[in-house]
């Protein structure tokens, strides 16, 4: 009777620990040939240079759980030379949406959008989703490159043009109030997804000029099928469920072979002496699982120290190098869009006078949340080198202050070793060197440092294990100026860095409001709503609020998502402003 | 000999699991926390166990980080108040980082789960092991203490080994962190810690026939408290 609630926990913890294996270091799903779909809905396909390009992704899994899903998205502007802009999307149920700046420095003609996910890589690009869009540089005349672009380019994939009886194959519903509406008035339109139960889709809408959504590229209608390609086998891309991944390559420079079964070490300047590794698979490949605290730092990976002396070199995997030609859209209705192309840039000079942007910086919180990934808790001496006298280089504050830090020079050659605090002997082998939390391999390099130049000394005397890493013992010195001391750093390390999940800006609908409503400043918006994150629950309407500005003409109100089922639904309808 | 092989086959069936091939191909990496500790001698010439429990268990540790590395062959050390992992590549004994971790669970062979965690009390710092978890929470500190030494005579040499004695200390900790050290296992020990209910208590273990002789007992009579605490809304 007694040990029967105690059995209960212990059974029930015990069932718990397959959970925990999960919760630590998931990032391969059950099922290998899970494959994943992302769709992108833009604000606009064609637009001038120097302003916000607002867009959403939603991913489909066809696992169907949140939890067995990428949690990133990645989305990138391309042209024909290559990537410009590179964004990463941290995706909440599936769903994401962020911006890029398209600079006015940029030449007019024709980019792609893409989105993927780090195993949708395993595909290939076949597997991406691109849509083309039109740029055109605020201050180009001729606008020849728009001209190329006739409406018999080759589109395969052409979408659905559009007119007023658009609607979704899926069924989404989208009742527009009144169609002609004045300018600067209040506007609004009904959303809904009919039918009963428990679905639900997630939705964004733009309402845009008629003219910048005549681009035909790739139909939301239609979208592709899983790819039927194989899927990668020898080292694959993981699912980036827990966080966001690193890979690369270890090769040797001579042969440019991968080099199977060693170490690759990342480190990142800090206060902390951190350290991570991670083991190469049979093609030399490797692969860092990244936490919030790798946000915004510079990493540097080397090979282990078991590889002194080799001439070997890693390559950082690039997850927005494409392979895959940029499609060309076409173009429906030239003379409509040459002439909505012309007053655009018009309008984006008066607005660009005025500061009128149409978009609000988003307030960006405190990064390195994460945690560091320690190689101990606290080092058996620190040494603060302002707590003592000045003493002039790393030799004399060894000799004067740590007493278990033996440095020796024997010609060219500077060795050091240290004392053992548990056992009082030689630690047999060189303590590893770290400087400013990287870890270093020539110690002479430093030896002239002086104490105002540093800040603290950690020394660890202890013969330490970190998972199958030994180290005879742990010396980390950093400095006052970590910048001087990291550039001498050689040429074994590679620096890189990745590109946190962050939102600068949104679309900003309450000063349009107020813009519209005060009329104390010109509204020049053409991009009249632009909102993400709708969610459309089974038989409900929603209501989605907007405002008109002073330019009249005809918009479309375009709706586009993805059912909790991974259908993607659609609506359109047009709009006109007096 | 059975029961080491049965201890070892259920250990090996979590480690299978997890370094299962990806596509048939080939182990997938570990990209959970790796665990840090130092290379440490743990022999002692002595008579006694340093161990509460002295066989390999696997286990999960839980860092202050927050993450939890698991599958590792640990058993702790009341001795030295230390957790130790047995290292699976070099076979040596690490004394895991005591200011990493921030406790462990250990499973045991007949299915039964042991929950350390670093406590902090009047008397100090160290792993206990969670007896009981509510509005009171039990641990039992499984200290480890020399009591004595015999000097033994091997040839011609005279050795001096240690006598270790188990001495488990319990520890009542309440939600504000308060702490009371029962000196024995027994009722009065016990209702100590609680001298404003210590009549209704008294006849609550008395209406359950509540005798405390031993840790079953004490973590029952525990448990008890609590519930009628409970009811009471203290």
């Amino acid at each position: 009777m007694t040990r029967h609630p105690i059995r209960f926990i212990f059974l029930a913890l015990l069932l718990l620990v397959p959970g925990l294996q999960k919760a630590s270091a998931q990032v391969i799903p059950e099922d290998p040939n899970t494959k994943e779909r992302l769709l992108l809905h833009t604000d606009r396909d064609l637009m001038v240079a120097g302003e916000y390009l607002f867009f959403s992704a939603y991913l489909f899994n066809d696992s169907q759980d949140y939890n067995r899903q990428s949690r990133f998205a990645y989305v990138a502007l391309r042209n024909a030379s290559g990537t410009l802009e590179r964004v990463t999307l941290n995706l909440e149920k599936g769903e994401g949406h962020g911006a890029i700046y398209i600079h006015d420095t940029l030449s007019t003609g024709v980019y792609e959008l893409v989105g993927f996910t780090n195993w949708m890589r395993n595909q290939g690009e076949e597997s991406y989703f691109r849509i083309p869009i039109v740029v055109v540089n605020r201050f180009d005349e001729t606008l020849e490159a728009i001209a190329r672009l006739s409406p018999e380019s080759p589109a395969d994939e052409a979408g659905p043009l559009p007119n007023a009886e658009d609607t979704s194959k899926e069924g989404l519903v989208l009742h527009a109030g009144p169609s002609r509406l004045g300018r600067r008035s209040r506007g609004s339109f009904q959303l809904q997804l009919p039918g009963t139960g428990s679905g639900h889709a997630r939705v964004s809408v733009s309402i845009a000029p008629v003219a910048s959504q005549l681009v035909r590229g790739e139909s939301w209608h239609q979208p592709k099928a899983f790819s039927q390609t194989p899927t990668r086998t020898a080292s694959p891309y993981y699912m980036e469920t827990e966080g966001m991944m690193l890979s690369g390559q270890l090769i040797e420079k001579g042969s440019r072979q991968g080099l199977p079964g060693a170490r690759v070490v990342l480190n990142t300047p800090d206060t902390l002496v951190n350290f991570v590794y991670a083991e190469t698979d049979q093609q030399g490949f490797f692969h860092f699982l990244l936490n919030d605290y790798y946000y915004h730092r510079e990493l540097f990976l080397s090979p282990g120290p078991d590889w002194d002396g080799q001439e070997l070199s890693i390559l950082i995997d690039d997850k927005y190098l494409f392979s895959h030609p940029l499609r060309l859209p076409s173009l429906n209705g030239m003379q409509e869009i040459t002439d909505y192309i012309r007053s655009s840039q018009d309008i984006l000079r008066v607005k660009k006078v005025y500061g009128l942007t149409g978009y609000r910086n988003l307030e960006q919180k405190l990064v390195n949340g994460g945690t560091p990934p320690l190689l101990y808790g606290r080092a058996n001496t620190i040494l603060y080198t302002d707590h003592y006298v000045p003493l002039d280089d790393v030799w004399e504050i060894a000799r004067e202050l740590a007493g278990a830090w033996r440095i020796r020079r024997s010609g060219s050659q500077i060795t050091h070793s240290l004392i053992g605090s548990t056992t009082r002997q030689l630690l047999p082998g060189s303590p590893v060197f770290f400087v400013d939390g990287i870890m270093a391999r020539d110690i002479g390099h430093y030896m002239g440092l002086s104490s105002p130049q540093l800040y603290k000394i950690e020394i660890h005397n202890l013969k330490w294990m970190h998972g199958n890493v030994l180290f005879p013992g742990i010396i980390g010195i950093f400095s006052k100026d970590p910048e001087i001391n990291l550039a001498n750093l050689n040429s074994i390390y590679t620096r890189t860095s990745i590109s946190p999940p962050i939102r600068e800006v949104e679309f900003d609908s309450s000063t349009t409001a107020t813009a519209s409503l005060s009329h104390a400043n010109p509204d020049l918006r053409q991009l009249l709503l632009w909102k993400p994150e709708i969610l459309l629950k089974k038989g409900k309407i929603e209501e989605v609020v907007f405002h008109t500005g002073e330019l009249g003409g005809e918009y479309l109100i375009t709706v586009r998502g993805m059912t909790s089922c991974g259908k993607p639904v659609f609506a359109r309808e047009r709009i006109y402003v007096q | 000999m059975m029961r080491f092989i049965l201890i070892m086959a259920f250990a090996a069936i979590p480690a299978a699991l997890c370094g299962q091939s990806w596509n048939g191909q080939e182990r997938s990496p570990d990209f959970g926390p790796q665990l840090s500790g130092e290379v440490f001698n743990f022999q002692l010439i002595a008579r006694g166990s340093q161990y509460h429990y002295a066989d390999w268990l696997r286990g999960d540790v839980l860092l202050y980080s927050g993450q939890v590395s698991t599958n590792h062959q640990l058993r702790y050390n009341g001795y030295r108040d230390a957790v130790v992992w047995l290292h699976p590549e070099s076979m040596q004994e690490i004394r895991l980082d005591i200011r990493l971790v921030q406790g462990f669970t250990l499973y045991g062979p007949r299915q039964d789960t042991m929950v350390y965690e670093r406590i902090r009390t009047s008397d100090g710092h160290f792993f206990a092991e969670r007896l009981h978890k509510g509005k009171h929470n039990l641990f039992v500190y499984r200290k480890v203490e020399q009591t004595g030494e015999v000097i033994e005579r091997a040839g011609n040499a005279l050795h001096a080994r240690a006598i270790l004695e188990a001495r488990p200390a319990y520890y009542l900790i309440d939600r504000q962190g308060n702490d009371h050290r029962l000196r024995r296992i027994n009722r009065r020990s016990l209702l100590g810690a609680f001298p404003e209910q210590r009549r209704e208590l008294r006849q609550l273990l008395r209406s359950h026939r509540a005798s405390i002789g031993n840790e079953a007992q004490l973590v029952r009579a525990v448990s008890l408290i609590d519930d009628w605490m409970k009811q009471q809304g203290l």
